[in-house]
């Protein structure tokens, strides 16, 4: 067994527990809703599993490190935190109907490591820059942050989808807060991974900022959110106002994670 | 004096104006990343063409993050903040800190249930469970009956001026930086000790005020061939005396007087410590023997070799070989030129002598080059930075929440109506006035 087997494997389930979901949702049979979680979650056991495997694999060629600098890794790790957020959230909030987009995008993530040729999913040692627990630790905060965006723009989504038919069962309120909440974790996140990423840069290179194109472009998302933020708690702006604004915030976080690559700069590395 | 003042101050009042400048440094930092930043005007004409190089040029877009129009647009943002922060100061503090208990009376209703039991016999219950809660409680008497009122997390509404906070820090210890800090390098070879470093952006030379030795440096790789770390001893000298040692490694740089070395390149010095094998065609007996630039040394009865020179990369034929001695063999007596090679060990073989030369083996010396900066702003942004964190959590997570409960007596026994307001949590207030009722026996 393989970590890259796993992962494969952790990839089908995600898509299957997708299809459910969505099924669950457009059929309105509330008999799909336990198989499709269920689903979620075993496929969140399969990723994690996999996660590790990689580890403890890394350990046995002697290189040994967390598994979370190359795209592979962290693409790995961004489909692992959007299942286990989404779990969570679904305990906590009952909104199913996030769930298709959530594990679509897990799918996404993983169906991308495995099967893109531009990702290689070697072990590969690490360059002296990159031993640090700052960037274990940026790298983490940075995608939990990218998971609640993504759960947020999925929200978003939903709700832009559903404005038509507002408020007969009261779930477009809950959809437009969960967002919202979302959207201040993943800014809490994105935050510490900012400033994760500027202490580790300040060890390794004697500076904390250099406004390389990847560091510029998660400030660009911060400085969109916290626009978010600001005309949501202080102007009182909500609704469809604020999920147009969040879907272009998701833009920029995904531009930040995979178009930056087409730029020239310091993270090519990473992702 | 402040009616003149009072439509700048507005202004700087609103969030709209927060808002514009947060797209506005959004999209030009969009710019910087599109257009490269730093290079020679051939590059941008390369790549843009004249007519848009002058264009950037004129607009500061080659430099954009340090142009008077982007250094601007943070200046307004900081007196957005300051402004902000300052004019809403006593409020908030009255807010956060005063008294307790303000505008109870106006809260929503959250929901309510009648209960077949005397008001009297509700009490206790009820305040063990919002004590469960809320460390701040009271009841009051009211017209129909009575009232229990109840809060918490009063202080966080001041998490939102930490953040700001924080990035007034932040922005601070940036400028500090700017003002007061430098940026330089010096390469130290092994063994050497230097007392200035040559500026990044001048080229100047600026003298410290003590000596830094670099004792030793090394190298590491993995099995692939990659580098697995750079490593260089350093030791720190006041006045000739030793005062601190200390090995760096990217990633973990040594500090001493504000100053702070980092570990950034390397640099080979040549070869040293050199040992030489001469081996006997005819019996294949081979004998080892060290020997430094200059010297002689004779290996069997009239054979003598003098190491005369080191290349670092030796041609042979146009082609690069690598390292190379060059040296003298002396038989009997005459003399010729042999080189001898690092990388090919057999190369001697060719000159079909009796005994066959080569390099057994040889250290190399490095230098270790050093980034070298200093900047008083660190502790300042830093501070900023977990101002910032904490303000976030605070002011996401921790809200501030009121709870009011009202018993008023009926006919039938009571009833109970729960008001209450939590501005950064409205699913949670719902939720907690239901399960309130519930928890004080309703039926459902
Ligand atoms: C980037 C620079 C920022 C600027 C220039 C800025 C500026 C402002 C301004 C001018 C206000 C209006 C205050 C008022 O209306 O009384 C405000 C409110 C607020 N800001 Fe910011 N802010 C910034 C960043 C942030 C960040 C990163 C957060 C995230 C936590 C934040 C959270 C808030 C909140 C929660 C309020 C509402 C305060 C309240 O209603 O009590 N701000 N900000």
């Amino acid at each position: 067994m393989t970590s890259s087997l796993l992962i494969s494997i952790a990839t089908f389930v995600y898509g299957l527990s997708a299809l459910l979901y969505f099924c669950a949702w457009i059929f309105k049979t509330e008999k799909l809703d336990l198989p499709a979680t269920g689903l979620a979650a075993t496929g969140l056991g399969i990723n994690t599993a996999g996660f590790l495997l990689r580890w403890s694999e890394s350990y046995a060629i002697g290189i040994g490190r967390i598994p979370l600098s190359n795209l592979y890794e962290s693409l790995v790790f961004y489909g692992l935190a959007i299942a286990a957020l989404y779990l969570i959230l679904e305990r906590l909030m009952k909104i199913r109907i996030a769930g298709g987009f959530a594990l679509t995008f897990s799918f996404l993530a993983l169906a991308y490591a495995s099967l893109s040729p531009n990702v290689g999913s070697q072990i590969r040692p690490l360059m002296p820059a990159l031993k640090s627990n700052w960037l274990t630790a940026h790298v983490m905060t940075c995608f939990v942050g990218y998971a609640a965006f993504t759960l947020s723009f999925a929200l978003s989504l939903l709700f832009l989808f559903r404005s038509g038919k507002e408020d007969s069962d009261g779930s477009a309120f809950d959809i437009d807060e969960t967002s919202h909440q979302m959207i201040l974790l993943g800014f809490l996140f994105l935050s510490i991974g900012i400033i994760t990423g500027a202490v580790w840069a300040n060890s390794a290179w004697g500076r904390y900022w250099g406004w390389d194109p990847k560091e510029t472009w998660s400030l660009i998302t911060w400085f969109i959110y916290a626009s978010l933020i600001h005309v949501r708690l202080v102007r009182g702006w909500n609704g469809k106002k604020t999920a147009i604004l969040s879907l272009v915030g998701f833009a920029a976080v995904m531009f930040t994670y995979f178009g930056v690559n087409l730029l020239p700069g310091l993270h090519s590395y990473g992702a | 004096m402040s009616r003149f003042l009072s439509p700048i101050t507005d202004v700087f009042k609103s969030v709209r104006l927060t808002v514009v400048l947060l797209l506005f440094l959004a999209g030009t930092s969009v710019l910087g990343t599109l257009i490269p930043q730093n290079k020679h005007a051939a590059d941008y004409i390369q790549t843009f063409g004249e007519p848009l190089y002058r264009l950037f040029h004129i607009l500061d877009l080659t430099d954009m993050y340090s142009a008077w129009w982007f250094v601007l647009l943070i200046l307004l943002l900081t007196t957005n903040m300051l402004v902000c922060t300052v004019s809403r100061f006593r409020t908030t503090r009255r807010m956060a800190f005063g008294k307790g208990f303000k505008g109870f009376s106006s809260l929503p209703v959250q929901a309510s249930a009648a209960f077949e039991r005397a008001p009297e016999t509700l009490e206790a219950p009820l305040q063990e469970a919002l004590k469960k809660r809320f460390a701040t409680r009271r009841k009051l008497v009211t017209a129909t009956g009575c009232a229990f009122e109840a809060e918490k997390g009063r202080w966080t509404r001041i998490g939102a001026d930490v953040v700001h906070a924080g990035i007034l820090t932040l922005l601070a210890g940036a400028l500090l930086g700017m003002l007061f800090g430098y940026d330089g390098f010096v390469n130290v070879p092994e063994g050497d000790t230097v007392s200035a470093i040559t500026l990044r952006n001048t080229n100047e030379k600026k003298p410290l005020d003590f000596s830094v030795r670099c004792n030793n440096f090394s190298l590491s790789h993995y099995d692939s061939g990659s580098v697995k770390e750079y490593r260089s001893s350093l030791t720190i000298l006041e006045d000739g005396n030793e005062v601190l040692t200390q090995e760096i490694i990217v990633n973990q740089p040594l500090s001493y007087k504000g100053l702070t070395f980092y570990q950034s390149s390397y640099g080979s010095m040549g070869a040293r410590d050199f040992t030489f094998a001469f081996t006997e065609k005819a019996s294949g007996k081979v004998i080892k023997k060290p020997l430094d630039i200059g010297e002689s040394v004779s290996f069997a009865p009239g054979r003598t070799f003098t190491f005369d020179r080191y290349k670092s990369n030796h041609a042979f034929k146009g082609r690069a070989v690598g390292e190379a001695v060059i040296g003298t063999l002396t038989d009997q007596e005459s003399s010729r030129e042999v080189v001898l090679l690092s990388r090919f060990s057999n190369y001697d073989k060719m000159r079909k002598g009796e005994w066959v030369l080569s390099i057994a083996g040889h250290e190399h010396a490095y230098y270790t080059g050093l980034q070298v900066t200093r900047d008083p702003g660190v502790g300042l942004v830093y501070t900023g930075f977990l101002l910032m964190i904490t303000g976030c959590f605070v002011a996401f997570f921790m809200g501030h929440k009121k709870i009011r409960v009202e018993v008023t007596p009926t006919p039938e026994g009571s009833i109970v109506t729960v008001s209450g307001a939590a501005p950064k949590n409205k699913v949670w207030v719902k939720r907690y006035a239901e399960q309130l009722l519930e928890g004080m026996g309703r039926e459902r």
